[in-house]
């Protein structure tokens, strides 16, 4: 019964949501430019070699393919929407229902975010598969792959829960999100895989949470390998369990002092 | 715990007869009554000696203010309840009003485990509000005049789904329980457009609706009829009273429109700056609702505007305001004499603003 209660959370939010369906081609069409920028760029880097480490060109796109639909999902709508409720106190009113907020609000906004990321996905493939042509995939690889492109929205979800959260204290959020951002773009893993870079670089990068989020899922995706996918679901589980513990305690802190505005 | 104390008095009786006086064993029954009276006669609601702080970060003007709230901010603290208690029993409908401000809402907020009290004991239904509000919430109803609960794009029998849902309203209920809400509210018409093309009134009434699906024991109401015009307005009122005489719903009505609690409440708690003015029956302030309010306008410019037992407040060229006291003159001689002598082009009686009544208690 409680979970039924996420699931009609979820479903309802979905419907609603789909009032702004052009936003979500609207967004497909800027991946699309993108990964025509990053694919003509990684042709030239390819130029005079075969295999940039380890990575030959297509799976590099392919890798991109994964990095670029995951990026696109919706972390700063929430990040604004709970940010936004926590500041004018709105966030009062969904105290008294009888669901934990935190819940209701990462199954209200999965549905879109899923939904979105396969628009997105379906668009990157598309570039790619014209571009450099299909690579040989393993079918254990996409299956977990997916499993993990799905753990790592929940991870983004909690790291923007987090962030979020600290509207309670902070009065703008949006310069942890940036700081945020930008570690992923350099230490994720969005731009490139990790193994390029140096390694007193890439060692510390591949433990932290922004690698769990990009790195390791679209790694696993086009080079499957089964201790890789040990490594990648320890990675993403243990920040999950972390994050978790950290979004509760700073919420129950944080929900003592809210104050609502105009009451 | 009533039944030892039961089992005690019986087992007094019988060796008591022989110890104490009898009329000892006498006054141990009444109490006994008087307990069982308490018993059934349950608050829903006790506040004592509530107390809100509010934090306010106070900032000098002009860019160097700014940079000194950045590093060193200046919070001054407000104190929005002063000091509210009161009790509510099963059943009642209490109507709470006061200005904008006045604290009333945050005293519903906290009621609902919304909002933390800064000092003072809440109980609501025997639950402490803030340390049991999941509980607490599948035994009340809340609406928000002011923050909508329903999907904004989607018809509202698909946010009173999602209600049933999470409050853990079985399926079958739940059909009767809309069918049956659905009738007194009058809302199957609509329930199936989308709530945005809805009007206010009707989308209060499925607000209202939702917040009934799981048979709350108290209903709290924020500003029901905030924004609505005159006829919705006394359909909500209608169904506010209903629900509290046919459900023996506890209902519990915030306003700053002094009609509202007027039309259908019989006790009326005013809260002004923080603390409580009034706690009464609403026969009691109708003496302070003798005075009404009259605003004339003319189709002739007047020069003098004299009128007996009439308190002038303003007067121009073609308006006038006048206050009345009804014991001194009634409406109908004031509109007999102001006929006679003017030619008038408009006329509105009304009463006098919350905050007026306010001040004439402070008088008296």
């Amino acid at each position: 019964m409680t979970l039924g209660k996420y699931y009609h959370i979820g479903k309802i939010n979905l419907q609603n949501s789909l009032a702004y369906i052009i936003d979500f081609f609207i967004s497909s069409g800027l991946v699309i430019m993108i990964m025509l920028i990053l694919i003509a760029l990684w042709r030239v880097l390819y130029q005079d070699r075969n295999i940039i480490a380890g990575f030959t060109l297509a799976q590099m796109i392919w890798y991109l393919v994964i990095t670029e639909s995951i990026v696109f999902m919706p972390l700063r709508g929430i990040i604004r929407e709970i940010e936004g409720e926590i500041k004018s106190g709105k966030i009062a009113y969904q105290l008294n229902k009888p669901y934990n907020y935190i819940a209701a609000k990462f199954f209200s906004k999965i549905g879109f975010a899923l939904l979105r990321w396969a628009i997105i996905f379906t668009a990157a493939v598309f570039i790619a598969w014209i571009f450099v042509g299909p690579i040989q995939l393993n079918i254990y690889g996409v299956f977990f792959g997916i499993i993990s492109i799905f753990l790592s929205f929940v991870l983004s979800f909690l790291i923007a829960c987090c962030i979020a959260i600290m509207a309670f204290w902070l009065e703008e959020v949006f310069g942890l999100y940036f700081m945020y951002d930008k570690m992923r773009f350099i230490l994720g893993g969005f731009l490139f895989p990790l193994d390029i870079l140096p390694l007193w670089l890439q060692i510390p990068a591949r433990y932290l949470p922004f690698s769990a989020i990009l790195y390791y899922p679209a790694k696993l995706f086009v080079d499957f390998s089964p201790e890789f996918m040990a490594k990648t679901f320890f990675f993403q589980l243990s920040w999950i369990l972390v994050l978790i513990i950290l979004v509760s305690i700073l919420y129950r802190i944080g929900i003592k002092k809210v104050s609502i505005n105009g009451g | 715990m009533y039944l030892s104390t039961a089992v005690g008095t019986l087992c007094f009786c019988q060796k008591g007869a022989y110890r104490v006086k009898w009329h000892l064993n006498i006054i141990n029954i009444f109490k006994y009554i008087k307990l069982m009276h308490k018993e059934y006669m349950k608050n829903a609601i006790e506040l004592k000696g509530l107390v809100k702080d509010f934090k306010a970060k106070q900032k000098d003007k002009g860019l160097k203010g700014s940079l000194k709230a950045m590093f060193r901010p200046n919070y001054k603290e407000i104190r929005a309840v002063k000091n509210i208690s009161f009790d509510v029993k099963k059943g009642e409908l209490v109507g709470f009003i006061g200005p904008n401000g006045a604290g009333k809402s945050t005293a519903i907020k906290i009621m609902t485990g919304i909002m933390y009290p800064t000092k003072g004991k809440v109980k609501v239904l025997g639950l402490n509000p803030q340390k049991e509000r999941k509980k607490l919430a599948y035994k009340i109803g809340t609406v928000f005049g002011q923050k909508p609960q329903l999907m904004y794009h989607l018809p509202a029998i698909d946010t009173f789904y999602l209600f049933s849902k999470i409050y853990e309203v079985p399926e079958e209920e739940f059909r009767k329980r809309l069918d049956h809400l659905g009738e007194i509210f009058e809302i199957k018409d609509f329930i199936k457009q989308p709530v945005r093309k809805l009007s206010l009134g009707q989308r209060m009434r499925c607000e209202i609706v939702a917040s009934l699906l799981h048979k709350p024991e108290i209903l709290f109401l924020d500003e029901p009829t905030i924004g609505l015009d005159l006829i919705a307005k006394k359909r909500i009122r209608k169904l506010i009273k209903d629900l509290n005489k046919k459900e023996k719903l506890t209902i519990i009505l915030t306003s700053h429109d002094m009609e509202d609690v007027e039309k259908i409440c019989k006790r009326l708690v005013i809260i002004n700056k923080g603390n409580i003015v009034y706690d009464d029956t609403i026969r009691k302030i109708k003496n302070y609702l003798k005075y009404k309010v009259v605003d004339i306008l003319f189709e002739d410019p007047i020069k003098e505007l004299k009128l007996k037992d009439v308190n002038i407040i303003s007067k121009k060229k073609y308006k006038a305001k006048l206050e009345i006291d009804t014991d001194k003159i009634s409406i109908k001689k004031l509109l007999e004499h102001i006929t006679r002598r003017y030619n008038i082009a408009d006329m509105v009686i009304s009463d006098p603003p919350v905050e007026e009544i306010i001040e004439m208690i402070y008088k008296k």
